[in-house]
């Protein structure tokens, strides 16, 4: 009974905003529903036959956010463990440049894609012009191929920070006295990094590639405020595939479907990522 | 805890550098951000990477 009381507020919370919803859209995603209409026509399996015989976007989305994720993940990781592992050495201006590399975390991101997209459009060019280099004169957000990076700069710029700070507390928890004796041992700077270090932060690395696939698996506000998923579909990550299926061509019963389809898969993903990380954490 | 090195380190010194430079570089969108909420809305479009010519408050006043 005392668990009931204890647990109760929650699982009430979690039913109404979680699990109802869930189920609804189990439900609408076998239907063909507008999203205002009372009718709701059951279908049955057709949403699903056409996400995956007819519709070449969506598929087409689902392999941008798989390189997305891919890139995303690979270079947020290492470009936040390189920051922690530099920012755990005595530093002048270490907590500064902490506090920096935070920062663009702090902001929604909706109003980083907006000021990304100013810098893109604008900024570049004006630079392009002051220095001539042709590195700023690209079309950034205009092709297919470089509107992909410039959501992976602006993702990496993002959220590289955040890892960073899960990694410098995971650093700190290293004790100095194994990496002492792993240097007495005859261990130069790199190998204590690859066989002391690293083992012992593998708790945060799994914590932060789940933390990475999630976000980037979820791509959505950077997206819609940098390219809106163009130029011509080309950079439209699958939140915004399902987004634009529900709520601009208002058709809430494929878009439950893909949403569905979207939530195996990811949770499939995320599954297997944490059960292969957890088999390479080390206890102390 | 350890503290800040009070002895002169070369490949750290090189090191907190290239960090400062990054941090730098993390930091222009801010720049950004800043120079164009003081500048017109004509010197935006025309040169919206320099600093601004002249400040204009009145940006944050109708705001």
């Amino acid at each position: 009974m005392q668990q009931f009381i204890f647990v109760g507020p929650t699982s009430l919370f979690f039913f109404i905003i979680v699990l109802i919803p869930f189920f609804l859209g189990l439900y609408y995603s076998f239907t063909s529903w507008n999203g205002i209409s009372r009718h709701v026509e059951w279908t049955g399996l057709r949403n699903y036959l056409h996400i995956f015989t007819k519709d070449p976007s969506f598929l087409n989305s689902f392999w941008f956010t798989a390189k997305f994720t891919f890139f995303g993940l690979v270079l947020t990781n290492l470009l936040g463990f390189a920051l922690a592992y530099v920012l755990t050495r005595k530093l002048f201006t270490r907590n500064v440049l902490r506090t920096v590399f935070f920062v663009p975390h702090v902001i929604g991101g909706l109003l980083l894609g907006f000021i990304w997209q100013f810098i893109f459009v604008r900024g570049f060019s004006s630079i392009g012009q002051a220095t001539g280099w042709s590195f700023f004169n690209l079309p950034w957000l205009g092709t297919g191929g470089t509107a992909f990076w410039a959501i992976v700069i602006v993702f990496v710029w993002q959220n590289a920070g955040y890892l960073m700070v899960i990694y410098i507390s995971a650093i700190n928890n290293v004790p100095q006295s194994l990496i002492e004796a792993s240097k007495v041992d005859g261990a130069g700077r790199f190998q204590a990094l690859r066989h002391v270090t690293l083992p012992l932060v593998m708790p945060a690395v799994t914590v932060c590639l789940f933390l990475s696939i999630s976000w980037s698996f979820k791509l959505f506000d950077l997206n819609l405020s940098l390219t809106k998923g163009g130029p011509f579909k080309a950079t439209e990550s699958v939140a915004l595939n399902i987004y634009n299926e529900a709520y601009t061509i208002s058709r809430f019963g494929m878009g439950s479907a893909k949403a569905m389809v979207f939530f195996v898969i990811v949770a499939l993903i995320s599954l297997l990522q944490v059960r292969a990380t957890k088999k390479r954490e080390v206890e102390l | 805890m350890e503290t800040t090195a009070k002895k002169f380190n070369f490949p750290l010194l090189l090191i907190e550098v290239i960090v400062i430079l990054l941090g730098l570089l993390f930091l222009v969108p801010f720049y950004f951000l800043l120079a164009n909420s003081v500048k017109s809305y004509s010197e935006i479009l025309s040169d919206s990477a320099a600093l601004p010519s002249a400040l204009q408050w009145s940006n944050y006043a109708e705001a």
